[in-house]
């Protein structure tokens, strides 16, 4: 109880011993810096958003922005020197005799002197906040940003973030506390603590040493949201508490007996002040630091929310390739949960709702998943949890694919002989399969073993094809009359994936990845559909490989043949060749599709929004000719066609033609900013349903362009890009006196 | 066990090693009386900042020979400085604070009323500069704000090292008759470190003479001037003294000259100096002054210079 009085004591005269010290101005300054140059970008960018017009709040997005870019390297070093301008305070006036010989206990002293840390470290975070809401705040009122106005400021989120994040700096005081008390000067605690921050920001920065403390918030602000495994804090943010502590306990032993000798030596029995701490901190490190697998679960169970203004009454589960459902579970009250009884190969799913876009999962038997999606018409929000939650958290982060010296290989390395290629490539594969092993969430969860392996499968497939196609084909050219021979440590990327393994069938680089080894080794590539088709029926065993390269270029063919006789005769000889009874099925039914829709069908008709909310459907441009672009905002391609398409609608502005750009867009704000820019001689129209109208007209890919009749019947489907000739020569032949 | 009682501070075999062979405070036993002004004298580097940072803990000791009222430094630290106001060396203040907010900090440590503030303000004469920072205070200025920082909890032990450092003459005084005031009205016990004899002679009613880290006279100031006695002088400063060289001489042997022109008497006892002036007026000798020299100096001299 003594010990509390005296902090109160020691915690009152540090508040006035703050006066005229300098730290608030440093605290305003260092928070300031931030927002203030957010501000200045975002008052000279032309556009009025500083942030992404798709973010569902620029206010959150904002503030993550300032958080960010203050994390990993300013705050580490605002904190170093928060603690040595407070305890130069001691230094300065004469080396702490004055407090040491008042009556309180040093320990109150040294932890009140800390916790001002704390609390200077606090206000300091809050007074970012404030920054970078003002500069919110001058950016809504002289660029007019409309996402500013729209959204209000979300509290909950800076409340936790700013929480963690004082947390996540209490390592580095804690550790710089130790040194500045001990170190009369300024120039070696600010060293250590500089040197420090650098070296955690680039460590860090590789992914590795994620428990140094000065990278913890770093890690802290990239991970904003914090634990997606609804935890309190992230195992990072556990272990800056740890170190928080021990450098509280070892500094203070330090600082209470002057010297480490004494402290920590003298006499020897002062050794368990050094040991018993430090083990204790070194189980609770490994404990932390170590990743965690989740157990399965003893029931295949999916459940969760769905949050949406449209009705959706079943959500689905469904596979490639051929987009099988293999799940349909019945929502109700905005939430679900099902219990499935049959077997579910561990594989990455489609989840379904309604139109809002599909979101891959990563699924199997023994799973429990759980799954949440907000949409509030603007932007939707996925998230899952369960025990793949670390699968498929990996798989949203991408897997780390950009491997710098992987693309040279891929690129340049026809110069190298095989032992150095072999030798780059294995080094590489090992470097990325390393990644895989190593890799872990922000809560330390690790993926379960079946799907690091398959991680490894799919990765090495970039590799193989390297070493089995590319390289062999360089060789070839470059040293034709010699035998390549691969030194023998190679053979393990090459047993990793083989070319026939049906489990990976459903994904694509896996397809794509087969598919260009029969083709390359049987040379099918060039070969007319007929050639192609037969030969390959003729060289590949049955089964999924050859049903997937068969049906794929049955497919091509489809699409590429205008005549219907054709189509069909080319169907009846090799679908039957296909053992896979959906395909088969897929296949007709695109043809069916396409006769449809060729010339003098009805075009089906659509539903779409224009800019002025009106409603508008094909039916209501009867009359005159429609030629149609469909495009999105995200799509680049059709950004290049726009152009040529505007060109020709200034160009023709005779009222028997319609010029009309549908937009397939999700959110309807990107396509609003867009589309007012665009040519006013362009209807602009966005798709009620992107679905039903994609799946009425046949379109796997955009950019697209029809052409329709003024009786409503379609002249051309297919219409060749506007930036080709023929797409003009086309307007003049079919519309009349154009 | 010792009766610790009568002594405000009470060492036994006080030692600090500076490293191996550097004994810088070697065997050290203090007695302080309580209501005692203690003079810890002793040259630059005689050990007596290490003793004072020993005795308010500044330095680890192992051994629990220190005794402050009675009690064991060790087993009572902090809360011996309840009742204990220190300055070691030079005062320890913040410089970015008023002198009056240097106060309010020790006011809020030692739950002190503030009202206190402006007495010692008052006492040591900083009343008018209260308010300024302490960074823009001459030295004097910031000796004294130590002081008042001392003497903020109403000690009754005080411990003050070298407090007469910067200050003016005036400031002297003003200084030695509040200590004097301080331990008279208050029955504070003092305890003061110096290196000036007459600093010391003028305040205290004990003493300790420290050399070299061994403590080589303690007592009380009578005890010391019994103690150095012995070697007591009177100088005489005589007009012409060449001329009167030889005369002098003849009388009393053992008389020395100084390139002064004193005449400086060994004195045998006190009675002496009148049979000399006697025989100094008989002789018609132009006698200038008379000074009697206690010894005390010489004899500080002579004891703390080998």
């Amino acid at each position: 109880m003594q010990f509390f009085s005296d902090y109160k004591k020691v915690f009152k005269a540090e508040w006035l011993k703050l006066k005229g010290s300098g730290i608030f101005l440093l605290t305003l300054i260092m928070a300031a810096f931030i927002p203030a140059i957010f501000t200045i970008d975002g008052l000279m960018q032309t556009s009025s958003d500083i942030v992404s017009v798709n973010t569902a709040n620029p206010w959150k997005e904002l503030i993550s922005n300032c958080f960010m870019v203050f994390g990993s390297f300013f705050f580490p070093v605002f904190l170093t020197l928060v603690v040595i301008r407070l305890t130069q305070i001691e230094h300065v006036g004469g080396g702490w005799k004055l407090i040491e010989t008042q009556p309180i206990s040093k320990a109150s002293l040294y932890l009140g002197k800390f916790t001002m840390a704390v609390i200077i470290a606090y206000l300091c975070l809050l007074a970012l906040i404030i920054f970078s809401l003002l500069s919110g705040a001058t950016i809504m009122l002289l660029k007019g940003n409309e996402g500013f106005k729209n959204n209000s400021i979300p509290f909950e989120f800076i409340v936790g973030l700013s929480f963690r994040f004082l947390i996540s700096g209490l390592g580095v005081l804690g550790i710089q506390f130790l040194f500045s008390v001990v170190i009369s000067g300024f120039l070696w605690p600010f060293s250590i603590g500089l040197a420090a921050t650098i070296t955690g920001a680039i460590v860090a920065g590789f992914g590795q040493a994620l428990w140094w403390p000065y990278a913890t918030p770093g890690l802290t602000v990239r991970n904003s949201e914090g634990s997606s495994a609804g935890n309190f804090l992230l195992y990072y943010e556990w272990l800056s508490i740890a170190w928080m502590m021990l450098a509280l306990w070892l500094g203070y032993q330090w600082y209470q007996r002057k010297t480490v000798k004494r402290a920590f030596f003298k006499p020897l029995s002062r050794l368990a002040y050094f040991f018993i701490p430090v083990i204790l901190f070194a189980i609770f490190f490994r404990y932390m630091n170590e990743p965690v697998q989740i157990p399965s679960h003893n029931r295949t169970v999916i459940s969760g929310i769905i949050e949406s203004k449209e009705n959706i009454p079943m959500v689905y589960l469904v596979s490639e390739p051929l987009m099988d459902t293999v799940l349909a579970i019945p929502v109700e009250k905005n939430s679900f949960k099902f219990i499935v009884d049959k077997k579910i190969l561990p594989a990455e799913y489609y989840f379904i709702a309604g139109n809002m876009s599909p979101n891959k999962i990563f699924f199997g038997t023994n799973d429990s998943l759980y799954i949440s999606m907000k949409s509030d018409g603007k932007s939707s929000k996925f998230t899952t949890g369960g025990n793949r939650l670390p699968e498929n958290e990996f798989m949203k982060s991408g897997g780390g694919n950009d491997n710098y010296q992987l693309y040279f290989l891929q690129n340049f390395g026809y110069e190298m002989k095989p032992a150095g290629f072999a030798k780059e490539l294995k080094q590489q594969w090992d470097k990325e399969m390393g990644k895989i092993d190593d890799y872990k969430t922000a809560d330390n969860l690790k993926p379960s073993a079946d799907f690091i392996t398959l991680q490894k499968k799919l990765s090495t497939l970039r590799y193989k094809s390297l070493l089995d196609l590319k390289f062999t084909q360089w060789f070839r050219v470059y040293h034709p009359k010699e035998k390549l021979v691969f030194p023998k440590t190679i053979d393990e990327i090459r047993n990793t994936v083989n070319y026939n393994d049906s489990s990976l069938m459903r994904f694509s680089q896996y397809r794509d990845f087969v598919k260009d080894y029969y083709e390359k080794t049987f040379k099918l590539g060039v070969s007319s559909d007929t050639v192609y088709l037969s030969k390959t029926c003729n060289v590949l065993p049955k089964g999924v490989v050859r049903d997937h390269l068969i049906f794929n270029r049955l497919k091509e063919a489809i699409g590429r043949t205008r005549d219907s006789l054709t189509r069909e005769a080319i169907l009846e000889v090799y679908a039957p060749a296909i053992s896979q009874e959906k395909m088969k099925q897929q296949l007709f039914k695109q043809h069916y599709l396409i006769n449809s829709l060729s010339r003098g069908k009805i075009a089906p008709d659509f539903q779409t929004t224009a800019l002025n909310k009106d409603s508008i459907s094909l039916k209501d441009l009867k009359g005159r000719y429609v030629v149609v672009d469909v495009w999105a905002t995200w799509c680049m391609p059709c950004k290049i066609q726009t152009p040529n398409f505007e060109r020709l609608a200034e160009q023709y502005t005779n009222p028997k033609i319609a010029f009309v750009s549908l937009s397939i867009d999700d959110n309807k704000y990107s396509w609003k900013n867009e589309a007012n820019e665009k040519s006013s001689q362009v209807l602009q129209l966005l798709a009620n349903d992107k679905n039903v109208f994609g799946k009425a007209y046949g379109i796997e890919s955009i950019p697209r362009f029809l052409l329709i009749g003024p009786d409503g019947k379609i002249i051309n489907i297919q219409m060749p890009y506007p930036s080709d000739p023929a797409f003009e020569d086309i307007l003049k032949r079919e519309v009349q006196g154009l | 066990m010792i009766e610790k009682n009568n002594y405000a501070i009470e060492t036994s075999d006080l030692n600090y090693i500076f490293r191996q062979d550097r004994k810088v405070v070697n065997e050290v036993n203090l007695n302080v009386p309580k209501g005692s002004i203690f003079g810890f004298l002793g040259p630059n580097g005689a050990g007596k900042t290490t003793t004072i940072r020993m005795l308010t803990g500044m330095l680890e000791n192992e051994p629990d020979n220190i005794f402050i009222q009675g009690k064991s430094l060790k087993e009572n630290i902090p809360g011996i400085f309840e009742s204990m106001g220190t300055l070691i060396e030079t005062p320890s203040l913040y410089l970015h604070l008023s002198g009056r907010d240097n106060l309010r900090v020790i006011t809020r440590l030692r739950n002190i009323d503030e009202k206190r503030i402006d007495k010692v303000l008052k006492i040591v004469s900083l009343e008018n500069d209260a308010n300024r920072k302490v960074k823009e205070y001459s030295l004097g200025m910031k000796q004294r704000l130590g002081i008042a920082l001392a003497l903020l909890p109403k000690p009754s032990l005080l411990i003050l090292d070298e407090p007469a450092n910067g200050l003016d003459p005036a400031g002297i005084i003003e200084i030695r008759e509040l200590l004097i005031h301080l331990n008279r009205d208050h029955g504070t016990t003092i305890f003061i470190s110096s290196h000036l004899l007459n600093e010391v002679e003028k305040t205290c009613t004990h003493v300790g003479i420290i050399h070299k880290g061994n403590l080589l006279f303690q007592g009380s100031m009578t005890d010391l001037q019994q103690n150095a006695g012995h070697g007591k002088q009177v100088s005489i400063r005589v007009a012409d003294a060449p001329i009167w060289k030889d005369l002098i001489i003849s009388k009393f042997p053992q008389v020395t000259i100084t390139k002064n022109n004193e005449f400086i008497f060994q004195l045998q006892d006190a009675e002496e100096v009148n049979r000399i002036n006697k025989q100094l007026v008989l002789d018609d000798v132009p006698v200038l002054g008379i000074r009697l020299n206690e010894g005390l100096e010489e004899w500080f001299i002579k004891m703390t210079s080998n």
